[in-house]
């Protein structure tokens, strides 16, 4: 359903990764990812690929979940393969007029290919076991420090709030502003792509309008209720880190350092 | 003067309109709110009664004469935030209150603008939720909900700040009638059990008749002032403003008419009733 979409992918849990303090998380995440383009070796990515199952397994997700997450992106897996297998100078395994595959261009395409699988599946183990509210309130709290050079970390994150509360109620309003229309016989669904483009107007207009007049009662009503921005706010739930989180951290750590001394030592 | 929440003095208001001329919305309007009372606000669409209520938390203005809230004037912006804390309010529209998609994230956004200490906050929380009897919603997204539920969510919201008064500006003119009644029994519930202050603006006059007192505005200025009865049994007066009596008033105005011998100050349905048996 369209609601569904405050709780994005978040899959409720209380595995390891679900326990997990949401800054440790998205850290763990971004130097996760970079070291995943560390790798370059056949051993290396048999580690790789060790370590994301070892965390799909922390994650007690179900399997199918996980492989899921991939299948929107398949197009551009195949696609990297593809360019890989087709563009790699090397002995050709397979002619064709001025087509040829070779067999570094296969062995490359294949993993960079699983290189973006590994990308993919670990950010979804981020927001499978992370629920927005939550991946925001980890969002401010690490860029907070940056506050000093100006950027703007309670906005974004009161943006975020926002923007989760609106979205289902926005959806509802174009499901039901959509409904009124084709009851006075618009078509949304029909012709070619300019004019349904087109026929989206009516629809757009009284949506833009509603969410402006929205926007304004809100913030007279969040004024109301003495809201002046970020400073000496309070948190009802406030963070804090557990030992967990210097174990996932150190886990993570130790594997990008282990990629790093394959790739200087050639192993 | 201690037991004065908010008094007004000579209150005008001016809105600028589109092409430089000033709108007259309020004029020279003066009110006095007492602690504990529950005042009903009715009149007709653009008597100003959204901005006199602006008023009473710094939301507006004054452009001439004086609000006072506590004995703070309104019009000191030192302090605008001490006075938003002690008149809350609640606005028409349920869904454009409601700031997080968590309801008690949403009740404790109040307090934390206000800094208020994490396990403070948890117990305003749980009180004001518990207040409006939510406290089983806590955890549910608030588009969820049905409007009545999700406008005593807004209440609580303003209750987590924990003010003196509460402000209501047409809390169920978007409501559905079984909505209208949890709203309206929850604040008349607040208002007896808790002693909170409350003003109460509604089109509805079958709420107005449960208020202490009634305020009646007409362009800008408060024309009547008085008791339930006082202001409703006066069917044509109440009729010649565009507004219409409660239902039972109108009833025992038109059988008094008709040679019924009823009391002139009918105005619930209870009384009505209860007279009609009586005069068999
Ligand atoms: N922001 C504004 N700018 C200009 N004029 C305004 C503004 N808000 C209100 N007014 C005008 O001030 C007058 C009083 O408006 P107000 O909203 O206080 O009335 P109201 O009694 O609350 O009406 P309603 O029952 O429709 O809510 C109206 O004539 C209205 O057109
Ligand atoms: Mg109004």
């Amino acid at each position: 359903m369209l609601t569904d979409i405050t709780l994005g992918q978040y899959y409720p849990g209380d595995s390891f990764l679900h326990k997990l303090d949401p800054r440790t998380k998205i850290v763990a995440t971004l130097i996760f990812i970079c070291s995943i383009f560390l790798a370059s070796t056949y051993v290396a990515y048999g580690v790789l690929f060790l370590s994301v199952l070892l965390a799909v397994g922390l994650s007690r997700l179900p399997a199918k979940l996980v492989a899921r997450s991939v299948k929107p992106l398949w197009v551009i897996v195949v696609l990297t393969f593809v360019i890989h297998a087709f563009s790699t100078p090397g002995a050709a395994l397979f002619e064709w007029k001025f087509i040829s595959i070779t067999d570094a261009g296969v062995q490359q395409g294949v993993l960079m290919s699983l290189r973006l699988v590994f990308l993919i599946v670990v950010s979804s183990l981020l927001t499978y076991t992370t629920s927005p509210i939550v991946l925001t309130d980890g969002i401010e709290s690490l860029l907070n420090p940056l506050r000093r050079f100006g950027v703007p970390a309670h906005e974004l994150a009161m943006m975020m709030t926002i923007a989760l509360r609106f979205i289902p109620t926005l959806l509802e309003e174009t499901d039901r502003i959509m409904k009124a229309q084709v009851a006075r016989g618009a078509d949304f669904s029909s012709g070619h792509l300019l004019k349904r483009a087109k026929n989206l107007l009516p629809l757009l207009v009284p949506l833009f309008i509603s969410a402006f007049r929205r926007a304004d009662e809100l913030a007279v009503a969040m004024e109301a209720r003495c809201y002046r921005g970020g400073e000496n706010r309070t948190r009802l739930h406030q963070l804090a880190y557990a030992p967990r989180d210097g174990v996932a951290l150190g886990g993570v750590l130790a594997l990008t350092l282990a990629l790093a001394w394959m790739r200087w030592s050639g192993l | 003067m201690d037991d004065i929440i908010i008094q007004t003095k000579d209150l005008c208001h001016l809105y600028p309109n589109g092409d430089g001329e000033l709108i007259r919305a309020l004029d020279k309007v003066s009110v006095t709110i007492r602690r504990g009372e529950f005042v009903a606000i009715i009149g007709t669409n653009g008597s100003g009664k959204s901005t006199l209520a602006k008023h009473f938390n710094a939301l507006l203005l004054p452009s001439a004469g004086q609000c006072l809230v506590d004995g703070l004037p309104v019009s000191d912006t030192g302090d605008m935030w001490a006075i938003r804390q002690k008149v809350g309010m609640v606005f028409q529209n349920p869904d454009n209150q409601i700031v997080a998609a968590v309801v008690e994230e949403d009740v404790a956004f109040g307090p934390e603008n206000l800094g208020v200490p994490p396990l403070e906050i948890r117990r305003r929380v749980d009180d004001a939720l518990a207040a409006v009897d939510m406290t089983d919603y806590r955890l549910h997204a608030p588009h969820l909900l049905s409007g009545g539920q999700k406008q005593r969510i807004a209440i609580a919201g303003v209750l987590a700040i924990r003010p003196d008064c509460l402000v209501l500006d047409e809390p169920t003119a978007m409501l559905d009638p079984l909505g209208r009644e949890e709203v309206l029994s929850t604040v008349s519930r607040l208002n007896k059990e808790q002693g909170m202050t409350v003003v109460y603006i509604t089109h509805f006059m079958e709420e107005a008749v449960f208020a202490d007192r009634v305020l009646v505005m007409d362009k800008g200025r408060i024309i009547r002032e008085g008791t339930p009865k006082e202001i409703f049994s006066c069917v044509e007066e109440i009729a010649a403003l565009g507004l219409e009596a409660p239902l039972a008033a109108e009833v025992a105005w038109h059988l008094r008419n008709r040679g019924l011998d009823l009391p002139a100050d009918i105005i619930t349905d209870e009384e009505l009733a209860l007279a009609l048996c009586q005069s068999n």
